[in-house]
């Protein structure tokens, strides 16, 4: 163990700048803190529209869940604690739509038929060969063998569900502290535009094609497995075809594709990450995308509508949200600040003067609180003569920007720029729990 | 820029987003080539279409990649390309649509004692095909504006910056060590600047 921390110590902590707590991780476990954060907290119109969103969807799906009542009490009472509890709440706040969409996709299948709209089975097959000159999922599945099926399963049936995690973890380790938050937004509200309109426009995939040609759907009709049905003839047990022929949760869901919308949002977060690795993991899209059609579950118009999807997301994201990178830092650790994006910045045809941006600092009390989801318990003290102690609620990916005042300083990655300069800028400072004697939430 | 005259946007965004699109769609001849293993039989018009996506994709590329510093030449070739694009997917549409509709579309036989509620219907299946089929060509004649405009302000910033882009990237080239696709690169974004430069 020790040797682990060690490890870690000379890694991810040799760039660290002196008192910089922004990466920090916090360890509270007192809901009270979380509550008081959220006396203190005033809410922009964006983190209503967020939470009022999510909340629509998480009551939905409540209601459309066909589990016993106390269950489903009990499993709403165990995400209010998480979220109550500031170690887990970091986490929880800003995966909460990433949660939204997994309860909306799986209870949207207990929606009655009778509130749904019909279902399209010539729509996707027609616009595929208008736009694409054919259907790319029949030109792709003329032929099959074992190894093209093994070749197609592992992107589609195993490292799908694997990669958001490691791509989640990437982002935490190697990208700008907060940027984790920007990641769960995307990558939820793409999966949940996703599930909604799969929801609202049905539609069949191109196994529906081959098993019933262009014959009209409804709703008591079973999925099938497509192509994975010879991956359980290949592996000998059944993985997939109950699972898609009986609990499939979406069964005409084809469009948009959210393999190929969560394949994409995994990678646009890696080009931000590792530019230099773009080609692979370009590669990885398109070795992905070839396997859906493969497998006969997505037409290429899916795929591309899921791109689509997360690209605009991403794009949002990107320039709304997500903090501006460091190329030259080695991980997390050794940013002392973070700086916000500003659209109007990354446009290289603009004549305005210039603005200093690797010195822009983002340094206000709220961004010194700043701390990777949540952390830390911050005590302030706004006014030298105020002996009592508020804990300050930590900057939101909704936080509106005009509530941000930001300094211009300089901000060196082995100073203690963010902390520091505010004395000599005179604006008010706050210092931070771990940076005063006996404070408790230190990761190292 | 504005996205439809209502939401103020940098230059750079919609540009960017405009070609991740094209990038995106333009993948789809990587597939459709695919057949030569899969033995799935492709037409002259079909071989023609993902012949000439792929053969679009590098200058996508190069403008997305570049996004940062957009460079006059690179984007000449792509706007004319992405024209060129333009006007003859109407074509390639009208060609694919009328394949769809003679060969392959078929009107399904209704079945006794089947349950058809929530089956669409020929007007609701037809409905949407246009629909989006029509969409989709206006965004891209919007999008194609959008690459105009960004085009023309790209020119007037270079000018406004007294850069001569051609003399630079010309002595940045040195031409003669380059490798032939290089050099013919590089014949193609000083005629396609040239033919914009008369024409617009």
């Amino acid at each position: 163990m020790s040797f682990l921390i060690k490890l870690f110590q000379s890694y991810f902590l040799d760039e660290r700048p002196n008192g910089a707590v922004i990466a920090d991780i916090d360890l509270n476990l007192n809901p009270k803190i979380t509550v008081e954060r959220l006396k203190n907290h005033k809410f922009t119109k964006y983190e209503v529209l967020n939470y009022s969103t999510l909340a629509f969807f998480f009551t939905i799906s409540f209601f459309l869940n066909q589990l016993n009542i106390f269950i489903k009490l009990g499993i709403v009472s165990l995400y209010i604690t998480s979220l109550l509890i500031p170690f887990t709440s970091q986490f929880f706040i800003y995966g909460s739509p990433v949660l939204a969409w997994v309860a909306f996709l799986f209870n949207s299948k207990n929606l009655d038929a009778a509130f749904r709209p019909p279902i399209s089975v010539k729509v996707l097959p027609a616009i595929e060969t208008i736009l694409y000159g054919d259907n790319l999922s029949q030109l792709l599945a003329t032929s099959t063998a074992p190894i093209l099926d093994i070749l197609a399963w592992l992107p589609y049936g195993l490292i799908h569900f694997s990669f958001p995690f490691v791509t989640a973890a990437l982002i935490f380790l190697w990208g700008p502290p907060t940027a984790l938050r920007s990641f769960g937004f995307a990558f939820g509200y793409m999966n949940l535009i996703g599930v909604v309109t799969q929801v609202l426009f049905p539609a069949a995939a191109p196994w529906y094609k081959i098993l019933h040609g262009l014959d009209p759907a409804n709703y008591s009709m079973l999925g099938s497995p497509g192509g994975l049905a010879r991956i359980d003839e290949i592996l000998g047990f059944d993985m997939y075809t109950t699972a898609f022929s009986k609990t499939s949760p979406v069964v005409f869901g084809a469009f948009p594709s959210l393999h190929s919308g969560s394949a994409s949002m995994d990678a646009l977060f890696l080009f931000w990450l590792f530019p230099k690795a773009s080609p692979i993991i370009l590669l990885y899209v398109i070795w992905l995308w070839w396997s859906t059609m493969y497998l006969t579950h997505h037409y290429f118009f899916d795929l591309i509508a899921g791109s689509f999807l997360s690209f605009v997301v991403f794009q949002f994201t990107k320039y709304n949200y997500l903090p501006v990178i460091n190329y030259n830092y080695k991980n997390r650790w050794s940013y002392g600040s973070i700086i916000k994006p500003n659209i109007w910045n990354s446009d290289p045809l603009s004549l305005s003067p210039e603005i200093d941006v690797e010195n822009q600092v983002f340094s206000s009390q709220r961004a010194i609180n700043n701390v990777e989801l949540n952390v830390i318990q911050r005590q302030s003290r706004s006014n030298i003569f105020d002996d009592s102690e508020i804990t300050s609620p930590a900057l939101s990916v909704f936080e509106n920007d005009s509530e941000v005042p930001r300094s211009f300083s300089r901000a060196s990655n082995n100073s203690q720029t963010s902390i520091e300069s505010q004395f000599d800028m005179s604006i008010p400072v706050s210092a931070s729990s771990n940076l005063q004697p006996g404070g408790k939430s230190r990761l190292d | 820029m504005s996205f439809l005259n209502q939401i103020p946007l940098p230059n750079v965004c919609p540009v960017e987003l405009i070609l991740g699109i094209a990038i995106l769609n333009k993948l789809s001849g990587l597939f459709g080539i695919l057949s030569i293993f899969t033995g799935h039989p492709l037409d002259f018009i079909q071989w023609l279409l993902y012949i000439t996506s792929l053969l679009m994709l590098p200058y996508y590329f190069l403008g997305a990649s570049n996004i940062r510093n957009p460079k006059i030449l690179e984007h000449s070739v792509i706007l004319i390309i992405y024209s060129i694009d333009t006007l003859t997917s109407l074509g390639f549409i009208l060609w694919f649509a009328g394949e769809w509709f003679i060969n392959e579309d078929v009107t399904a036989e209704i079945k006794p004692g089947e349950d058809y509620s929530k089956s669409a219907s020929q007007n609701y299946e037809y409905g949407w095909i246009f629909l989006m089929t029509f969409v989709i060509n206006l965004s891209r004649f919007y999008f194609n504006f959008i690459l105009l405009s960004f085009y023309i302000k790209l020119i007037k910033f270079n000018k406004i910056q007294g850069i001569d882009y051609l003399k630079i990237e010309g002595d940045e080239l040195n031409l003669k060590n380059k490798y032939f696709w290089q050099r013919w690169n590089y014949k193609i974004q000083i005629e396609s600047y040239k033919f914009l430069e008369r024409t617009l």
